[in-house]
């Protein structure tokens, strides 16, 4: 065992093991995009009836499909104003109360990223 | 320096170190890859969601303007597109793109990487093939793989408009890029270019079919073929008192409920397991916003729960305005003569006139009569004279053709009277007079009160048989529009009804700016007002829909069997439909697409 196989291949692994997981998270980040734009635009054409119905479609999905599932800063906003429908989210990305609590977020140790699908309503001019 | 070099070489010490930085290259290159492949489809997918939204709003400003403001040009709307898929993307200038102001400017960028197209609508034919595309996969290409046929040009006119195709280039604009071309070969979508398409239609089951905002009822039996709809808007009750009251119904049908699609002409005469592409759309749509006061026994699969919006309620007042003024552009039947004076378009005949005072022998005093010789083919009327027994005219049997009545009195058509081409507004409000003892009416209810309803129908047809779908080119095109834009219609007989359309009541516009108030308040204030729910459309007996509508705010009763009958390809020449607008790619919702 080399000096350089006991440096590089945790580093290595490492590495490994963060790329799958952000290559995971950007493809759950696509479904759960994909799924906010099919509710705007069903919203948009009167298939739900008022924006709690559609935030709880919303958020029944998240639950499904979303990382960090259980935490509370994974949220929801359907807002219906001025005849556009607009549905963000608020999705975690990364844990970080262990290691990376000194150096990211100490208030609430977790990182999010917020997702946005906007479109006009049909029903109303 | 090189003496350390040669020394490094030869010593072997650290041999890893190359094989080590090698493999790291390899490696970050092939993670690198993989992480821009994953942002690539994160960045397709957010311009899909900012594409399509901007499809539809740029659909929808073409034919309804921005807040008030018309899109004047082709141009202006294809800049309004590109605007519009930048605000949709970034979330910024949404209220400046819809505002009155003029249309926001886009970089340079993304003046190159967006392309817009305007097409005529084409017809439903490459729309279902559209339905089922995978979304933002482009389907409208250069080529043979196109399914629009190679003569489908761009549109000249705006008012042609009915699809519009917006692109965006990310391959070209990434056009140096390693990972863009690394996507292209590895990802299944093939493709960063993005399609999104809007188009503007009118629903067929607005075509057939009935929609009341408020409760719809069938005594009888429901029969439908074709495409073809029920739909209710039955708020009210919830906006008035929270929970909808236990006896009251969204839709109920005492009768049994038939309900097949219709084939295509290609289909008839063959072996029914044959496979259609009709049997994969759900081509009669019963909808409501709630499941809860459905009749049980609706086939599930047909139910859509939905709210909807009859747009065309809101132009009563609008197009009753521009006939009386002469001035007309909301509404133009093709049997009236037009002329053009300083870009608008005015009635070339308009004729005011009163109805005849019943002869003393008359059995029916006090109501004023019209036979179709008063009336001047091709022609608008304003028919005033309404008579002494609650401003009531009859309309005589006889043949009414090419003409337009406005008027403000409440309405009688004769057993006998026949009609085509003929557009009839009044905006008479229905009245009662209080009985002293309970009695039963003609549909059979306990009542209290007579009605004199706006339009009370004593013919059994309205329109005919010939050409029934009216998808015959030409002069034959057909349409009748009975609007009773204050009130309801009573029909005492039985109703066969081809290429009519019937619509009972109106929906008011914010004065100043001419927005629509929302369907829910509208509806509710209409009902809740001095009416309190009681007005109600009756059809005492069998009512036959072929290829007609009835649109109402009122309940809708029918005390005997309704059957519908849609069409594939109906014309609505004559009738009046505001246009619809969706993505194409749509929601398919539960029980399959119906629009």
């Amino acid at each position: 065992m080399t000096i350089e196989f006991v440096i590089w291949f945790p580093v290595l692994v490492a590495l490994f093991i963060f790329f799958v997981y952000y290559s995971q998270f950007l493809t759950r980040q696509t479904l759960i995009l994909n799924q906010m734009h099919q509710v705007a635009r069903a919203y948009s054409a009167g298939f739900f009836l008022d924006t709690a119905t559609a935030k709880a479609f919303i958020d029944d999905y998240l639950s499904k499909a979303a990382d960090h599932s259980e935490s509370d800063l994974l949220s929801s906003t359907v807002t219906d104003a001025n005849g556009f429908v607009m549905i963000e989210v608020v999705l975690p990305i990364l844990d970080t109360s262990g290691f990376f609590r000194f150096f990211v977020d100490k208030e609430n140790g977790m990182l999010t990223t917020t997702l946005q699908v906007r479109s006009p309503i049909e029903g109303r001019s | 320096m090189i003496k350390f070099v040669k020394q490094f070489i030869s010593d072997e010490r650290g041999v890893l170190t190359p094989g080590a930085f090698i493999f790291f290259l390899a490696a970050f290159g092939v993670f690198g890859s993989v992480l821009s492949v994953m942002y690539l489809t994160v960045q397709k997918e957010n311009l899909l969601a900012a594409a399509e939204p901007a499809a539809l709003a740029t659909i929808r400003a073409i034919h309804e303007g921005r807040r008030g403001e018309p899109i004047d040009s082709i141009e202006d709307a294809k800049k309004f597109a590109k605007a519009a898929v930048v605000a949709f993307s970034d979330g910024t200038n949404i209220d400046k793109l819809m505002g009155p102001s003029g249309i926001p400017d886009v970089s340079e960028f993304a003046d190159r990487v967006i392309d817009v197209k305007l097409y005529p609508y084409y017809g439903p034919d490459y729309e279902t093939a559209m339905l089922s595309a995978e979304p933002g996969k482009p389907v409208v290409v250069d080529g043979p793989s196109s399914i629009v046929p190679s003569s489908f040009e761009e549109a000249t006119e705006l008012a042609d408009v009915g699809l519009v195709v917006i692109e965006v280039h990310l391959t070209e604009a990434r056009e140096s890029s390693i990972s863009a071309g690394f996507y292209n070969f590895v990802s299944p979508r093939k493709d960063l270019r993005t399609q999104s398409m809007a188009v503007a239609y009118v629903p067929s089951c607005v075509k057939t079919g009935v929609y009341s905002a408020s409760e719809i009822f069938v005594k009888g039996d429901l029969l439908a073929v074709g495409p073809s709809c029920i739909r209710t808007d039955r708020l009210w009750y919830e906006l008035q008192g929270g929970a909808a009251a236990s006896h009251s119904f969204n839709i109920r049908v005492d009768g049994e409920i038939k309900l097949a699609n219709r084939f295509p002409d290609e289909y008839q005469g063959l072996m029914e397991n044959v496979p259609s592409p009709s049997d994969l759309l759900n081509q009669i749509e019963i909808s409501a916003p709630y499941e809860k006061g459905l009749d049980p026994d609706i086939p599930k699969d047909r139910i859509q729960l939905r709210s909807w919006r009859a747009k065309e309620l809101y132009d009563f007042d609008t197009i009753f305005g521009e006939f009386k003024n002469i001035k007309v552009s909301t509404f133009k039947p093709n049997y009236l003569n037009y002329v053009n004076f300083q870009d608008s378009v005015y009635l070339d005949k308009q004729i005011r006139f009163s109805a005849q005072a019943p002869s003393a022998e008359d059995p029916e005093q006090g109501v004023n009569t019209v036979d179709p010789s008063m009336f001047l083919t091709n022609a608008t009327h304003i028919l005033t004279g309404c008579g002494t027994a609650h401003d009531q005219v009859r309309m005589l049997a006889g043949h009414y053709d090419h003409i337009v009545v406005i008027t403000d009195c409440r309405l009688i058509v004769s057993e006998g009277a026949t009609f085509e081409n003929v557009a009839i507004f009044t905006s008479a409000e229905p009245t009662y007079v209080e009985q002293e003892e309970l009695f039963t009416d003609m549909f059979g209810n306990l009542s209290k009160v007579y009605w004199y309803p706006s339009i009370r129908f004593q013919a059994r047809e309205v329109g005919n048989n010939d050409n029934p779908c009216n998808n015959d080119a030409g002069e034959k095109r057909k349409g009748i529009l009975f609007w009773a834009g204050r009130g309801n219609i009573q029909f005492e007989d039985t109703l066969s009804a081809y290429n009519t359309q019937f619509i009972m009541g109106s929906l008011p516009r914010k004065s100043g700016t001419g927005e629509e108030i929302g369907m829910e308040f509208a509806i509710s204030g209409a009902l809740d007002g001095k009416n309190k729910g009681e007005i109600v459309n009756s059809f005492r007996d069998i009512v036959k829909l072929r290829g007609s509508s009835i649109t109402s705010i009122y309940p809708t009763h029918f005390y005997d069997t309704l059957y519908l009958e849609g069409c594939l390809n109906e014309n609505v020449t004559n009738r009046y439909f505001r246009p619809y607008f969706k993505p194409v790619n749509y929601v398919m919702p539960i029980g399959g697409a119906s629009y």
